[in-house]
Formats: structure tokens, C-alpha cells, sequence
């Protein structure tokens, strides 16, 4: 079958589409967004506008299973060459873990240090119904999310949006992380049960709604103490950090917090790649600090605001996270990275300062009312990665792929999978919030090739030492940036990573550098670890293509 | 093909009823066309680095002259050294055979053609009463291991055309593990087909160093061609990437010399004899001619490996 009959196949679709249900001819003329509300046929906007919240929170910590006995590097990673051994519970000869995801392989839990969560909100306006979930997992497929959606159909929701934290510290869900590179990390087992309580809190939070206004600040690591390099760093040049923290707080009638959603961009892994407890890393502390307070400087103990905190991380691709960023304790002594105490400092520091500013009246704004609605997009991506390739021909990752034959010998460029994601926009009054299905490189929202999103006494680009295939700026894209392109009129601007997909690293083109006699399988020089672990060289142009296009609607 | 047409039709009606959507087709690669097996022309054949695959001439000049190794059974001890062929880890407890006339029997090992041991916690086989005469042929066949782990796993590996060494000498020997089996084929882009057989191997020229620009062809003794096919679970034929990487594109060999055959039916389920060719072109514009040969057998679920010299002189 060749491009063209598709394309021509491609366009019956756009005819047949909006006939079949009626819908009007100016979703006929345009066909995009696909799916937006309100205002599509099936989501009018009728109603008093009153604005409902609710929300719940479901835990979804993986069961333990065997785990070592011996681990002579202590490295927390299973190595027989080593001398490890394992406590071989059930006698079947074969170590089965529950596998950690995010750094290398053979990681199995040994203990809990916190548990893992799903967390939700729903919101609802008129006749359009949007939930927000949030849960602790490296990573979650579209197919999964496709899943829930299906379970939960009868619930009229419009819109659903699952977002992976993206930690490191919690069971794999994605498939890479298994005992070796070649064996599946996944248990079907557990992603059943994180299905069964993401299903369960979903159907809590849309039945506890209740009026609501919201309440809304951002605040920015920069302008705290110590300045972005003390909560997060880049480690990959150009170093350019989105270093917002956006916090949206839903209150009820009798001003008793329902939910209050956080957005920030840094890896969940400041427990570091030698943890064996299970946890949501600094997400955990944040989330408790914002529910439930905690202690703040010189001791003091500082107040939470109730209700159910939700933690969406931000921009954190190449490279942001704990890297070479100087954790400090109140005292303003540092702190050892990849440490339990880092991440209870961080998040704990993260909620207090949040709170801070959220409870300022002179810098945090109220609104009735918002105005709620979204817009979506779902399309085929072309799996370049031949990393990659090898997880789908083995089943590492567990989903559905398109418009290949898989009878036939997959051949890159010729007869190569697509699998399906999604991207969405989704308007709360004056907050705005653009949905990635992966990690986003902050310089695709913020830009910051000017150097104004580098931490200050850090070089955007270190000229210091001679790396091959350094970034050339002079090539950077000039902007507009994602976040230019939101509504005019959105005081707050919210990049949801890791949302209803999980397709790895979004690396700005003119930076993005293929190995060039074994791309995706090595790296290419300098650094250029993030492409290793992309779709593929037109994954990201395609997904902002859809995104742009997406930022031009317009709730009606 | 319909499979496809009417998968794309029905999401379509499943979105405009109000049901899941399905994705628009943007950024789809629908090309079904299968190519079909490598007919590129070669390049002549060369040795170089990775980054200069043309720097020098392969040196063919022995061409024909060199005489067979011999693979008589006479006595020299030596000691075999077992590393796994994608990690050289060391896997003790493998049961390793040693066939001094280069020709694996399944059935039986036999003194004083055949003589077996296993691999200590150094991967060392100690052949004590070796029978293959030192700069002769033999082959080996390391047996199966199911452990728990990887490091103590091995499939059924065979190698062939080796050189004894003089007596008491050390050689290294390879055993594969099920990971190596599994993983070659899907990162060429198929899955292995079980009860077929992988051959991989690498050309040298006469100064031993690995050739550029080589094309292999596999037949049944009685030259019947194995021939590629487009199916995952059709035989398959690629080459590596200069790297000691398996390559899903590279259409002849790069400067590793290395190549593999995959997915390679055993009609009987037991064994099949096949005949080994490389092809490769010498000068300017004539066509490819052949530059090695060699016989091996093959067994289901199990890798061959041969590594092959110019041709001899017969």
C-alpha cells in the first residue's frame, strides 16, 4: 500500500467523520481540533457556568516480591557475576522482583518508603466533565489510558488525563526495567491493580463534587533561597531550566480545600539509582507539606491546606533533575544527593515556599467560576528508534502498533510501526495547560536561548570543555515557544509532562544528533544520551506540529 | 493489507459516533511496499576503520593457494577458554565437546576423534587428550544450559574451522546465551523462529584482517540457495555495523567483517548441511567473485559459528 492511497484513505475519514453524527459544518470544514468541548455536538455549554471539583486519591504501591540477599557492590542491582543473591521465595530457580524503573536494570524493591498514588481531580462546568489524574509510575502508555477511559465510559467524562510523575522510585510500568534488558519489567498483575484504583478514585472524585472557586500563584525557584541550582539542574547544555512552580488551588463553598494541583519540572530522583525502597520521591513531601505542612526554617512548623495534593511534573527533559543541583537544609547546610533526606528536603522546601505565595493576597489571584474546557488531538507516530524497535519486536512494550505487517520483517524506513498518542490543551479560567505524552525539554516551552532560564553562575553552554556536537545556538529556533503560544489572557500556564503517553525524550531539532553508524543504540558524541531514548529524529517536529495547531482554539 | 483498510475504516466510525477516537493518519508510515533482498551492487572489497572503511585494499593475493588445513586425529593437548560470545562472561558447568576432524557428531564423542569436558569457574576446558593436531581444523559444540540466571544460561553452540593449537596451548572458544539468540534477530528486526537455526561468522583476508564490502550466500550442499525472505519467520541474512553491532541496514560487511544468517529452516529437525559463500569484488568494475568457502552444519535452536579464510587451494 503506498503513501498515496493512505493519504486518499486519510481523507475519506476527514468526510465520513463529521457526517456520521451530525455534527456542523464547521467541524466539517476543519476537522480540528478532532475532539474539543465545549461546543463539539455531543458537549454543549449549557448551564448556570457554576464550576465543580472534587477529588480523590487511591494508592497503587506494588506488592514486594523476592528481593537481594547479597549485594556486594551495594549498588541495589541485581549481579550474579557480582556474588548478589537473591532470596528465591517461591523456589521456582528464577529472581522474580518487583522491578524498579528509571535507571539501569535488575533493581528489585526491597522495602516501602512511602507509598505510591493516584490522585484525582474532576472538574466539571455545564455539560463538560474533565478529570486529572496523577500517578506515581515512571511512565504510562496511551493504550493503558485508552483502557480506563473504556472502564470508565458510564461517567460521561469528556476528557480524561492520566500523567506518569515520571519517578524513579516506584515499580516499572513501562517494560525496560526488568531483570535484564530483554525481560519485561512489567507485571501484568500490578497494571491491572493500578488500572482497578485509578478506575476506583476516579469514580470517587467525580462523585464528590462540589462548587468551587480557584485559587492560583507561581512562584519561581530562582527567587527563592539559594536560587534555581539549590532545587534543580540541567545537565545537558545548553543549561536552561523552566524553573515555575504553578500551584491551583480548588476551594469549596465553605473555603475548605478540595484539591490543589503542582506543576514543576524536575526529575523524581533525588533517592538516587542505589534505592531499593519504593517512592514517589520529592512528589511525596511536596504533596504532604501542601496537605498537610511540615517543618519550615529555624524549625517553625508551617500549616497544610488540607484537601488532596496533585503533583504533575513540568519540562524535565534534557536533562533536568537532581544532577549537579546543591540541596541545602534549612540551616543552610548541604545535603548528600540521592539520599532520602533529599527528597523529603526538596519537596518539603518546594510546598513551604508554595504555600507561602499561595496564601499571599497580594500575589495570589482568585477566580470564580473558571471557565473549563479542552481540546485534544490523537494521531499515529512513527517509531524510528530501532531501540525501540527491539522492545515492540519483543513485547517489552506491551501496546498496540499501526500500519505495519508485522508477518513482515521490520525494516526502518520501509515497513516500521506507528503506535497511537495524544495531545491536549485544557483551559481552567485563566490557567492554561498544554499536555505532552512524554519528556519535554524546557527549551521547547520556555526557550531561554537568551540565557534567561540559567541558573545564575552557570554557563548556558559550557565552552569550558572541548565536548563533541555541542549544542549550536546559533541554530536555535527563534520562538514563538510552546508557552508563547497559549491564550493571551492564561495568568498561568501549566506543561503537563508525561501525560497520556510515555515516548521518551522531545529534543529540539537543531541539537538532536544520531550516532552515525549505530543510531539509537549508541549515543552520538557529546552528549546526546536523550535521543537514544526518543521515537525518533521526526517524533518531536510532528507532536509540535499537532500542538500548534491545537494552541490556535479558542473555547467558544 | 485489508487488515490494515478496514482497521483504519472502523476506528474512524468508532470517533464519529461519539465512541474512543481513533488517530488521523499524519505521521503514519504506511508504506507496505517490502524491499526485497539486498541486490546492491559491492563495493570493492577493502579493510579500514570504522570511520574510513576504504582506507586500503583487502589483500586477497593468497587466493586459491593456501592448502586445507588438515583435521587428522593426533595428539596435542590444549586447553579451551569458554567466554560468552556478547559479554565474555565465564560460565562454569558448561559440557563442552571437541571433534578433531572438525565435523560435530550429535550422537556420540568418541576417542580419539571426540573428547568432552566442562568449564570450570574460568570458562576453562581442560582438552587433556585432545586429539586434533596442532595447525589443523577442529570443531567443538558447547551444550545447552538452563540456569537461573544469565551468566549461567547457555543455548546449544556449535563452531567449526578452527585452528589447533601446538600442544599445551590456551584458545578461546565462545557459548551463547539465550539472550544473544533472542536479541540478534529482533534487533535486525524480526523475532528468531524456534526450531531454526543462526549462522554467524566473519571473513578475513590473508593478513587476517577483517574485509569490507563482502556479501554472504548460504546454500544446501547440493547448491541449492537458501534464499532470503521478506516474513519475520523467513530466513534472513545481515551484517553488523563495524562496530561488532548487529545492523537492520547494512547491506554487505562493514569493517568488522561480520555477518549472520538467521532464521535458517531445519527441514528435518535435526540437522542440515550448508554450504557457506563470500562473495566480494577485487577491482574496478568486475563482478563479484567468490572469496571463501566453507561447509558447516546446523542445528535447530542453536548458533553456528565459522569464521572464514580465502579461499584454498581446493
Amino acid at each position: 500500500m503506498n503513501r498515496q492511497l493512505i493519504a486518499k484513505l486519510g481523507l475519506t475519514i476527514a468526510v465520513i467523520t463529521p457526517l456520521t453524527c451530525g455534527e456542523d459544518t464547521q467541524e466539517a470544514a476543519d476537522n480540528f481540533p478532532s475532539t474539543f468541548c465545549p461546543g463539539q455536538s455531543l458537549c454543549l455549554d449549557e448551564g448556570n457556568g457554576t464550576f465543580f471539583a472534587g477529588s480523590a486519591k487511591t494508592v497503587i504501591t506494588a506488592p514486594l516480591k523476592e528481593s537481594l540477599t547479597t549485594d556486594i557492590d551495594g549498588d541495589a542491582q541485581y549481579d550474579p557475576i557480582d556474588g548478589d543473591e537473591f532470596d528465591d521465595a517461591n523456589a521456582n530457580g528464577t529472581f522474580d522482583g518487583t522491578w524498579m524503573a528509571g535507571f539501569g536494570n535488575a533493581r528489585a524493591a526491597k522495602s516501602v518508603l512511602d507509598a505510591q498514588w493516584a490522585r484525582v481531580v474532576a472538574l466539571r462546568q455545564n455539560e463538560t466533565l474533565i478529570v486529572l489524574v496523577a500517578i506515581d509510575v515512571v511512565g504510562y502508555f496511551f493504550d493503558e489510558v485508552a483502557a480506563i477511559r473504556e472502564a470508565v465510559s458510564d461517567l460521561g467524562i469528556d476528557h480524561l488525563s492520566i500523567s506518569a510523575t515520571h519517578t524513579h522510585e516506584a515499580a516499572d510500568t513501562v517494560g525496560i526495567w526488568g531483570l535484564t534488558e530483554d525481560e519485561s519489567g512489567v507485571d501484568p498483575e500490578y497494571m491491572a491493580y493500578v488500572r482497578r484504583q485509578i478506575e476506583t478514585g476516579i469514580r470517587q472524585a467525580v462523585a464528590n463534587q462540589k462548587e468551587s472557586h480557584v485559587r492560583r500563584v507561581n512562584l519561581r525557584t530562582r527567587d527563592l533561597p539559594g536560587g534555581m541550582i539549590q532545587y534543580q539542574s540541567d545537565t545537558r547544555d545548553p543549561q536552561i531550566i523552566d524553573d515555575e512552580i504553578r500551584v491551583l488551588q480548588f476551594i469549596d463553598q465553605q473555603d475548605q480545600t478540595i484539591a490543589t494541583l503542582l506543576n514543576w519540572g524536575s526529575h523524581p530522583e533525588y533517592l538516587g539509582d542505589e534505592n531499593d525502597a519504593l517512592s514517589s520521591d520529592f512528589p511525596h513531601w511536596f504533596r504532604e507539606g501542601i496537605e498537610n505542612g511540615g517543618k519550615g526554617p529555624g524549625d517553625e512548623q508551617f500549616q497544610g491546606v488540607g484537601g488532596i495534593a496533585v503533583f504533575v511534573t513540568g519540562a524535565l527533559g534534557s536533562q533536568i533533575g537532581p544532577g549537579t543541583a546543591k540541596l541545602r537544609t534549612w540551616d543552610n547546610e548541604p545535603i548528600a544527593k540521592y539520599s532520602p533526606i533529599a527528597a523529603e528536603i526538596l519537596g518539603t522546601q518546594l510546598a513551604y515556599y508554595s504555600l507561602k505565595q499561595l496564601q499571599d493576597d497580594s500575589v495570589a489571584t482568585l477566580e470564580n467560576n473558571p471557565q473549563l474546557g479542552f481540546a485534544r488531538e490523537i494521531f499515529f507516530i512513527d517509531i524510528q528508534n530501532r531501540a525501540y524497535h527491539t522492545a515492540i519486536l519483543k513485547k517489552l512494550f506491551d501496546r498496540q502498533t499501526y500500519n505495519w505487517d508485522d508477518e513482515y520483517t521490520l525494516r526502518p524506513g520501509e515497513n516500521e510501526p506507528d503506535i497511537q498518542t495524544e495531545v491536549a490543551i485544557i483551559d481552567i479560567g485563566a490557567t492554561q495547560i498544554i499536555t505532552v505524552p512524554g519528556e519535554l525539554d524546557p527549551a521547547l516551552f520556555v526557550g531561554g536561548y537568551d540565557g534567561s532560564y540559567t541558573p545564575k553562575g552557570e554557563m548556558l553552554v559550557d565552552t569550558s570543555t572541548r565536548v563533541k556536537n555541542p549544542p549550536e545556538l546559533d541554530k536555535a529556533p527563534a520562538g514563538p515557544y510552546l508557552r508563547d503560544l497559549a491564550r493571551e489572557e492564561a495568568t498561568q500556564v501549566m506543561l503537563f509532562g508525561l501525560t497520556n503517553d510515555m515516548l521518551g525524550y522531545f529534543v529540539p531539532e537543531f541539537d538532536y544528533k544520531l550516532h552515525p553508524f549505530n543510531p539509537y543504540f549508541d549515543e552520538a558524541e557529546g552528549d546526546h544520551y536523550e535521543e537514544t531514548n526518543s521515537v525518533g529524529i521526526d517524533g518531536w517536529p510532528l507532536i509540535k506540529s499537532k500542538l500548534t495547531s491545537l494552541l490556535t482554539w479558542r473555547r467558544q | 493489507m485489508k487488515k490494515i483498510l478496514i482497521s483504519i475504516l472502523v476506528g474512524a466510525l468508532a470517533y464519529a459516533c461519539g465512541g474512543e477516537e481513533k488517530a488521523d493518519t499524519d505521521g503514519g508510515d504506511m508504506n507496505m511496499t517490502m524491499n526485497t533482498p539486498t541486490t546492491k551492487r559491492l563495493p570493492i572489497a577493502t579493510r579500514g576503520t570504522i570511520q574510513s572503511p576504504d582506507s586500503e585494499d583487502a589483500n586477497f593475493n593468497c587466493l586459491g593457494m593456501k592448502p586445507v588445513p588438515t583435521s587428522t586425529a593426533m595428539a596435542a593437548d590444549f586447553s579451551l577458554e569458554i567466554k560468552d560470545f556478547e559479554d565474555d562472561f565465564y560460565t562454569e558447568g558448561l559440557r563442552v565437546q571437541v571433534f578433531a576432524n572438525n565435523k560435530i557428531d550429535l550422537d556420540k564423542c568418541e576417542a580419539p576423534n571426540c573428547v568432552e569436558g566442562m568449564t570450570n569457574a574460568n570458562g576453562i576446558v581442560e582438552m587433556s587428550s585432545a586429539r586434533a593436531v596442532p595447525g589443523s581444523w577442529y570443531a567443538y559444540r558447547v551444550f545447552a544450559k538452563m540456569g537461573t540466571t544469565r551468566d549461567n544460561t547457555a543455548v546449544d553452540s556449535v563452531q567449526f574451522n578452527e585452528i589447533a593449537p601446538k600442544a599445551g596451548g590456551s584458545i578461546d572458544g565462545i557459548s551463547v546465551s539465550i539472550r544473544t539468540l533472542d536479541l540478534i534477530p529482533t534487533v535486525l528486526g524480526f523475532n528468531r523462529a524456534p526450531g531454526t537455526s543462526i549462522v554467524a561468522g566473519s571473513i578475513v583476508d590473508c593478513d587476517g584482517k577483517d574485509v569490507y564490502g563482502t556479501r554472504v550466500r548460504m546454500y544446501d550442499v547440493d547448491g541449492t540457495e537458501i534464499v532470503e525472505g521478506l516474513k519475520q519467520s523467513e530466513p534472513h541474512f545481515r551484517y553488523f555495523d563495524g562496530d561488532s553491532f548487529p545492523s537492520a541496514t547494512q547491506e554487505f560487511s562493514h569493517v568488522d567483517g561480520l555477518f549472520a544468517g538467521a532464521n535458517l529452516p531445519i527441514p528435518n529437525g535435526t540437522s542440515r548441511e550448508i554450504r557457506i559463500d563470500i562473495e566480494g569484488r577485487l577491482v574496478g568494475d568486475s563482478e563479484p567473485q567468490l572469496l571463501a568457502r566453507a561447509n558447516a552444519a546446523i542445528f535447530p535452536d542453536t548458533v553456528t559459528i565459522i569464521n572464514l579464510q580465502p579461499l584454498y587451494a581446493e
